[in-house]
């Protein structure tokens, strides 16, 4: 397994930076030599705002030729672009604005107009070759450090088979590129492994962008509804959460030392120096995650790293799931345990540790081991959706609480007048959809009540369906509302849900 | 009166004690390098230490892989191919002109000047020691000598251990440092049969520190292991 990292806006670009770093050593500040990063991963940073790439000096611009680097690609359409013109006539947005600032739905409503419109489409296509050129601009980018495009001719051997998305749940760029940009990946390749790893930021003032929690969490709740309802096979693979506020509490507000943690516990998922035998490739990974799932799972990590002793297994699978949650949860919960581990331990014993902590049968924990550092063992174990407890909200500690927390919060944030999520000076096309969007009655205000009610009584999977910002408005009725208003079904009716129904199964299944 | 009387007799017995400790440490020091059997013993053992603790390490990282494997059956190769990690050009390079330096360190030390070995040195070669480029030809002979070891070294040293970022730099360091011990070396061979035991005794710390520098990531292991 050969990650591809892609931090996306400001965390995701702080905890790329550690990722990357280049292990070789350049007394010149400049290496002459090959970037070589820990495990072998390979990967880049796109940011949407210019002034945050130059408040940095560790990513170089990718369109010189730096390695590590960033991209911008916004950058892609022209300050006068027709295409740009367009959707700010039509819809009010700038696809030029720099940064999205707690706005999760800005992005996601661009992009969705880029695939929705056939008249933006054809002004893309014109004007850029391609229907959602920043989009494909940004893939392009990404795709030459995969095995995709080893397959045309390059070697493969160094290359990434699988992506990790780097991003900050509450942020505004991170989570509205990752599903579109996964769509791209899926219409290439419908099997390739695609993880995420979100941060979700901490309760309280947030001291950075000094943005309040509940406008935070709205961004978070709908960057995680995004990701969640995704079909599998559409969407990511699995979504690994980290929880800023277990890790201010830990580590107080010093965020660098909050990121080289992250860091450092995800160190045995994307480490090389694997136990001769147990190098699974990312797509065996991307089956066992979404095993018997029809939507990607939550996985939260638990670290531990403890010096090197005889028989460490059963300790050091103990305190990494009490005291190295990343993510708040019941581990007893979990519907599978997925263990990486570096040092020399055990199979059977990490094993049995692990049913012994989690009461999961054998057959549902997976571990794979790697070589350790000297004179360390270390262990992470994603436990998959560890919540579905009945009142398991009101349980402090729990998967359930916190989300629980950060829903109601979003929903608050939603009802203040103050808030003012429907700008006045946007076009009435725009206003109506996203009026729609946040509080219609299939809007997502009434499908977070509906999370925070199946979180309530233990159900999984608490999202259940994808929700478009301008699905209604621009792209006619959804299929299942065909039939709404009490009619009988016509057979023409069924056999195109039929036909569209196994069309995307076969498609997700690249046949 | 009393007073400073007291302060400068302190002041006066910590100057003693202070320059007879570091009169102490040269003559320790200067007793070292001058024994060019124990010189030469403890450059060897060194290097053999390394050598055998590496192998001793790599049985180890079998040993233990075996026994946490079911059925205890690993392939030393395919445990070797996994181990092995890459480590950088720039410190591979700055590595291979490390080792290749130490060796020329080492026959610059000791056997360019007859004043540890008076049997075996460069000024037994009249050819060399009168030529034009004689101190320069003597360190090629031995960086040609020594130039396929010093190649091969690091690659299958290194490339079997996790080296932070601070042990590369220290190794990386072993090169400025030996090419000062060359240099001492060199003005030793320059103003003989003057002396100076201050170079002499710089020259010996470069070299030696160096040598531990460029084992350190075997004898680091080994002792982790052991402990």
């Amino acid at each position: 397994m050969r990650l591809c990292i892609i931090g996306i806006g400001g965390c995701g670009g702080h905890l790329a930076e550690r990722f990357l770093k280049n292990q070789d050593v350049a007394p010149l500040k400049k290496s002459l030599g090959e970037h070589v990063s820990f495990g072998g991963v390979k990967g880049l940073w796109l940011e949407a705002d210019v002034q945050e790439t130059e408040n940095q000096s560790f990513f170089g611009s990718l369109e010189k030729g730096c390695y590590p680097g960033f991209f911008i690609p916004h950058d892609v359409i022209g300050s006068k672009s027709k295409t740009s013109k367009l959707i700010v006539d039509k819809y009010g947005y700038d696809v030029k604005k720099q940064g999205f600032m707690r706005q999760a739905e800005f992005l996601k409503a661009v992009f969705e107009i880029f695939e929705a419109d056939e008249e933006v489409k054809r002004a893309a296509l014109s004007e850029h070759e391609s229907e959602n050129p920043i989009l494909r601009a940004a893939w392009d980018k990404i795709r030459g450090y995969t095995t995709l495009a080893a397959e045309k001719g390059m070697s493969g051997s160094e290359m990434c088979d699988g992506i990790l998305f780097i991003v900050s749940f509450g942020g505004g760029t991170g989570t509205g590129f990752v599903n579109p940009i996964t769509r791209y990946i899926r219409g290439e390749r419908p099997a390739y492994p695609v993880f995420v790893l979100g941060v979700l930021t901490e309760e309280g003032t947030d001291p950075q962008q000094r943005a309040k929690e509940a406008k935070r969490d709205l961004g978070a709740t709908i960057s995680l509804y995004d990701l969640l309802t995704k079909k599998v096979g559409v969407g990511v693979d699995g979504v690994i959460l980290a929880d800023n506020q277990i890790l201010v509490e830990r580590f107080g507000q010093d965020y660098s030392a909050i990121d080289d943690f992250i860091h450092q516990s995800m160190i045995p998922f994307v480490a090389g120096r694997h136990y001769p035998g147990e190098d699974p490739p990312s797509l065996a990974m991307r089956e066992k995650f979404i095993e018997g799932l029809d939507r990607p799972p939550i996985l939260v990590p638990c670290y531990f790293r403890d010096r090197r002793r005889k028989d460490p297994e059963g300790d050091l699978v103990r305190k990494a799931l009490s005291e190295g949650q990343l993510f708040g949860c019941d581990p007893r919960r979990a519907e599978r345990a997925y263990v990486f581990t570096r040092g020399f331990m055990n199979l059977e014993e990490i094993g049995k540790a692990v049913a012994r902590e989690t009461g999961l049968p054998s057959d549902r924990i997976e571990p794979w081991r790697k070589l350790g550092e000297k004179g360390w063992d270390e262990i992470l174990i994603l436990l998959r959706n560890p919540y579905g407890e009945k009142r398991g909200c009101e349980v402090k500690g729990n998967l359930e609480y916190r989300l629980h927390r950060v829903i109601r919060m979003a929903l608050k944030y939603m009802d203040d007048p103050e808030s003012n999520l429907v700008k006045d000076g946007m076009p009435d096309l725009t206003k109506r959809a996203l009026e729609d969007y946040f509080r219609g009655e299939d809007g997502i205000r009434e499908r977070f009540l509906e999370g925070l009610k199946r979180i309530e009584v233990g159900e999984k999977p608490f999202f259940l369906e994808e929700r478009n910002v301008f699905e209604r408005s621009s792209r006619g009725p959804r299929p299942h509302e065909a039939h709404r208003g009490g009619g009988e079904i016509r057979d023409e009716d069924l056999r195109k849900l039929v036909e569209a129904e196994v069309k995307r199964i076969l498609t997700e299944r690249g046949l | 009166m009393s007073d400073l009387n007291e302060t400068v007799a302190t002041v006066q017995a910590v100057d003693i004690s202070s320059g007879l400790a570091s009169e102490g440490l040269s003559s320790f020091l200067a007793g070292i390098y001058s024994n060019g059997l124990l010189g030469v013993g403890i450059f060897i053992a060194l290097l053999a230490g390394g050598v055998l603790l590496h192998r001793l390490n790599m049985d180890r990282t079998y040993r233990n892989v075996a026994a946490t494997t079911h059925g205890g059956e690993v392939s030393p190769e395919d445990l070797r191919e996994e181990m092995f990690t890459r480590q950088g050009s720039n410190f591979n390079a700055a590595a291979v002109a490390a080792w290749m330096l130490l060796f020329a360190a080492f026959a610059y030390f000791y056997f360019l000047t007859p004043e540890i070995f008076p049997g075996r040195n460069y000024y037994l070669v009249p050819t060399l020691s009168s030529g034009p480029v004689g101190f320069a030809a003597f360190g090629l002979f031995f960086l040609l000598l020594t130039g396929l070891a010093a190649a091969f070294i690091p690659k299958e040293l290194y490339g079997y251990y996790e080296l932070s970022r601070e042990t590369k730099v220290a190794i990386m360091l072993t090169v400025p440092a030996l090419a000062l011990s060359i240099a001492l070396s060199v003005q030793l061979g320059t103003i003989f049969p003057e002396l100076d035991p201050a170079a002499r005794g710089l020259a010996f710390l470069a070299l030696f520190g160096s040598e531990v520098a460029l084992l350190w990531p075997v004898y680091a292991e080994a002792l982790g292991g052991i402990r």
